[in-house]
């Protein structure tokens, strides 16, 4: 079922709520050991797109979820302002208050979040280098070179191949 | 009815490397492409070309029957396949991969809508129906289907599309580290059995296999029936079976430019859209069978991550586990299956979705991220008694029912408590069960008592609904069931259901095996009755005007 398009997009302050949000759960060195964080791959602009492309209910559903987030530095920590208003480390404390939380719509809406962000940050070649290749991380240098050149979701990094899994060698406790 | 097998291993440069690339001129209609409406007609029309609706396309068109396949999804052709999850869901999966099974919690449903279905973005894990799951549906269902009946149907299966065991050169130390624990456990586990043709173990099952090793339909039956004269109108819904007169003569569809396809049937309508599919592509027919749409079942399965010491510790895993390589599911255990309710896999998740299981945001994410080499991920489906009620929503949209009992969550809760002292024991420093009410991470054995204790209700628990049964259920009483023992429903002569829809019950195992034997089953059974033309006939070529993919 395709969705119909007479949602608006998301408006320039939805559009911070959302670089905020996605900076609080992957933020940029040095508060991550992961090579960038996700705000540079303009995470506003692909969530707009996302929230554009899937059917109706789970659109409101995602923007229901950015509104909740948007608001909830009042009602989890006590502070007046929206997540795009306050800091960095209390960003981190109010998505991870929402991501614990003891009600379940808002734990797993906050966890639909989550892995929105997730799903572009794992775009960046770089990332993915960090986090699956174990005897490689990227040194600062192609940590630059596998960030998103402006404009673009996902980098055109090439990762070296990891040769000597690829054959299949065998690993030390294999099962009988 | 075997197929000859295809050897792509050394083709010259200017050749097709994958089956879905070589095919006849005219086979495919691409509806995205389609710029205006269409009538065709075919012995039979087949809605779906997944597991089931792929197999009976390959099954009839042996038999010389001329086969038109409506599938809903486009054709991702394995040279065009991609690897971030994000890409690859939004253009094969059901609502982007964003729909919900909908009762006390939400539970994600996993399901593909392209060509070849789910078959494209599984594990292809192949599992033979349990002999006790058969004896079950004759005694309880009056079901006439038999071990003895399905063997040559599997056997065929197995030899079309390779099944075989998971090579060790591509298990991974995920699979690996598995078997070798539930070994020390003192229970069976071993590498899966999979529809798999010189698999590279690039780990990727889950978005749609890069060198067209999986023995998925899209580059399996589908084109070798097409080979045979099948046409397949792709981006086409369904949108009813037209019947006229207590007989199905073909389907009306809608091509996602917007144009009317119109597939009509000389002999038979084959419904095999799935589960969740099916029951409403009937409902939207006209058929109102007691029992259709319900007794939905699943396999909602849970995956616990174990985060292990990067460098020899002395306490067991000496290397990184590196799910980014070897089998997506390579070891399994089913020694739990009859006593308590759950099968044990490995799940080798890539970062696009473990991510959002991690614990944490920012930094501690990060740093658990960064560490994802060293990350084993063990999961549990089980075989839930719990039934659901698939419904037509607002706008048509697909809906499901579906809460698991208290006595179901006993078994994952079970389940959840194996694996993480299975992760302890094997070397693991911190487990992530994702149990709300448990703490999200646990740094010793001592700790999984707290998951002995987890709350029994479905809303602490993160499942993820991947085997779908029932809801079309098959039986001789058409007060009871939908179709009858020849998989025909009650009261429409020549529509045919042979998708898990018609199956009284889950199985407790991965279904696909069973789907296609089930299928080939009763497409055997629809060309037995059907006049075999002497020779194949391929289908008219349509009018220029319509594209070719």
């Amino acid at each position: 079922m395709k969705r119909p398009h007479f949602l608006p997009r998301l408006a320039s302050f939805e559009l911070a709520w959302t670089d905020a949000a996605f900076d609080a759960i992957y933020p940029e060195p040095p508060r991550s050991l992961l090579p960038h964080g996700v705000a540079s791959m303009h995470s506003a602009r692909f969530f707009d797109d996302v929230l554009s492309a899937i059917p109706l209910e789970q659109s409101l559903g995602l923007r229901v979820t950015l509104w909740m987030v948007a608001l909830a530095p009042l009602f989890t920590i006590r502070r007046l302002g929206t997540i795009a208003s306050i800091g960095a480390d209390d960003r981190a404390r109010v998505l991870t208050r929402l991501v614990t939380s003891s009600n379940y719509f808002v734990r797993q809406l906050t966890m639909s979040f989550k892995a929105m962000a997730t799903l572009l940050y794992a775009k960046s070649e770089a990332v993915r280098a960090a986090m699956t290749v174990p005897a490689r991380r990227p040194a600062a240098s192609e940590a630059r070179e596998g960030a998103p050149e402006d404009g673009k979701l996902i980098s055109a990094m090439r990762l070296t191949s990891r040769a000597k899994t690829l054959t299949g060698e065998k690993h030390d406790h294999a099962a009988a | 009815m075997t197929t000859p097998q295809h050897d792509h291993s050394h083709h010259a440069a200017h050749e097709p490397r994958h089956a879905d690339e070589d095919l006849p001129e005219g086979s495919v209609v691409d509806g995205e492409a389609l710029t205006r409406s269409i009538d065709d007609v075919f012995d039979v029309v087949i809605v779906g070309s997944g597991a089931a609706g792929a197999t009976a396309a390959h099954t009839l068109t042996a038999a010389g029957l001329s086969v038109g396949i409506v599938e809903e999804g486009p054709w991702l052709k394995t040279k065009d396949l991609v690897k971030d999850v994000h890409s690859a869901f939004s253009r094969v999966m059901r609502q982007s991969g964003m729909q919900v099974l909908q009762g006390r919690a939400y539970m994600p449903l996993l399901q593909g809508r392209c060509v070849g279905g789910s078959t494209l973005v599984n594990s292809a894990i192949a599992w033979r129906i349990p002999e006790d799951v058969v004896d079950d549906w004759a005694a309880r269902f009056g079901l006439g289907i038999t071990m003895q009946g399905l063997e040559p149907h599997f056997d065929a299966l197995e030899r079309d599309l390779s099944v075989r065991e998971v090579d060790p050169s591509v298990l991974g130390e995920n699979n690996r580290l598995f078997v070798e624990q539930a070994k020390r456990h003192g229970f069976e586990a071993a590498p899966m059995r999979r529809y798999d043709r010189g698999c590279k173990g690039s780990g990727m099952c889950l978005t749609g296999c890069p060198n067209g090793a999986k023995q998925g339909m899209s580059v399996t039956y589908v084109p070798w029936s097409l080979q045979r004269g099948a046409r397949i109108f792709t981006s086409c819904a369904v949108e009813h079976v037209e019947i006229v007169g207590g007989r199905a003569v073909g389907v009306r569809a809608r091509s996602e430019s917007g144009h009317l396809v119109t597939v009509r049937a000389r002999r038979a309508v084959i419904v095999a859209a799935s589960t969740v599919q099916s029951p409403n592509i009937l409902r939207r027919s006209g058929i109102r069978a007691a029992a259709l749409g319900r007794h939905f079942q699943a396999h909602p399965g849970l995956a616990i991550g174990g985060l292990f010491p990067g460098a020899p510790d002395g306490r067991g895993a000496k290397r990184p586990i590196e799910m980014a390589f070897g089998a997506t599911q390579g070891a399994e255990s089913t020694h739990f299956r009859r006593s308590d309710r759950f099968k044990l896999e490995t799940i080798s998740l890539p970062p696009d979705l473990a991510g959002a299981r991690i614990p944490g945001v920012g930094r501690e994410l990060s740093e658990r991220l960064a560490q994802l080499s060293n990350v084993a991920v063990w999961a549990a489906q089980v075989r839930a008694e719990a039934e659901g009620v698939v419904t037509s929503g607002w706008g048509g949209a697909d809906r499901v029912k579906y809460t698991m009992t208290t006595s179901d969550l006993e078994a994952a809760r079970k389940a959840c408590t194996l694996i993480a002292r299975m992760l302890f024991e094997a070397g693991a420093r911190e487990v992530w069960p994702g149990v709300y009410g448990v703490p999200s991470v646990l740094r010793s054995i001592d700790e999984v008592r707290h998951l002995e204790n987890a709350p029994l209700d479905p809303r602490s628990y993160n499942f993820i609904a991947t085997h779908l049964f029932g809801a079309a259920r098959m039986g001789p009483d058409p007060s009871t069931s939908v179709v009858d023992l020849d998989f025909q429903v009650h009261g429409v002569a020549g529509l045919h259901v042979v998708d898990s829809s018609v199956f009284p019950t889950n199985l407790g195992v991965n279904p696909q095996h069973s789907i296609m034997a089930m299928s080939r089953l009763a497409a055997t059974r629809i060309a037995e009755r059907t006049e075999a033309r002497p020779r194949m006939r391929r289908a008219k070529p349509l009018d220029e005007a319509v594209p070719p993919a």
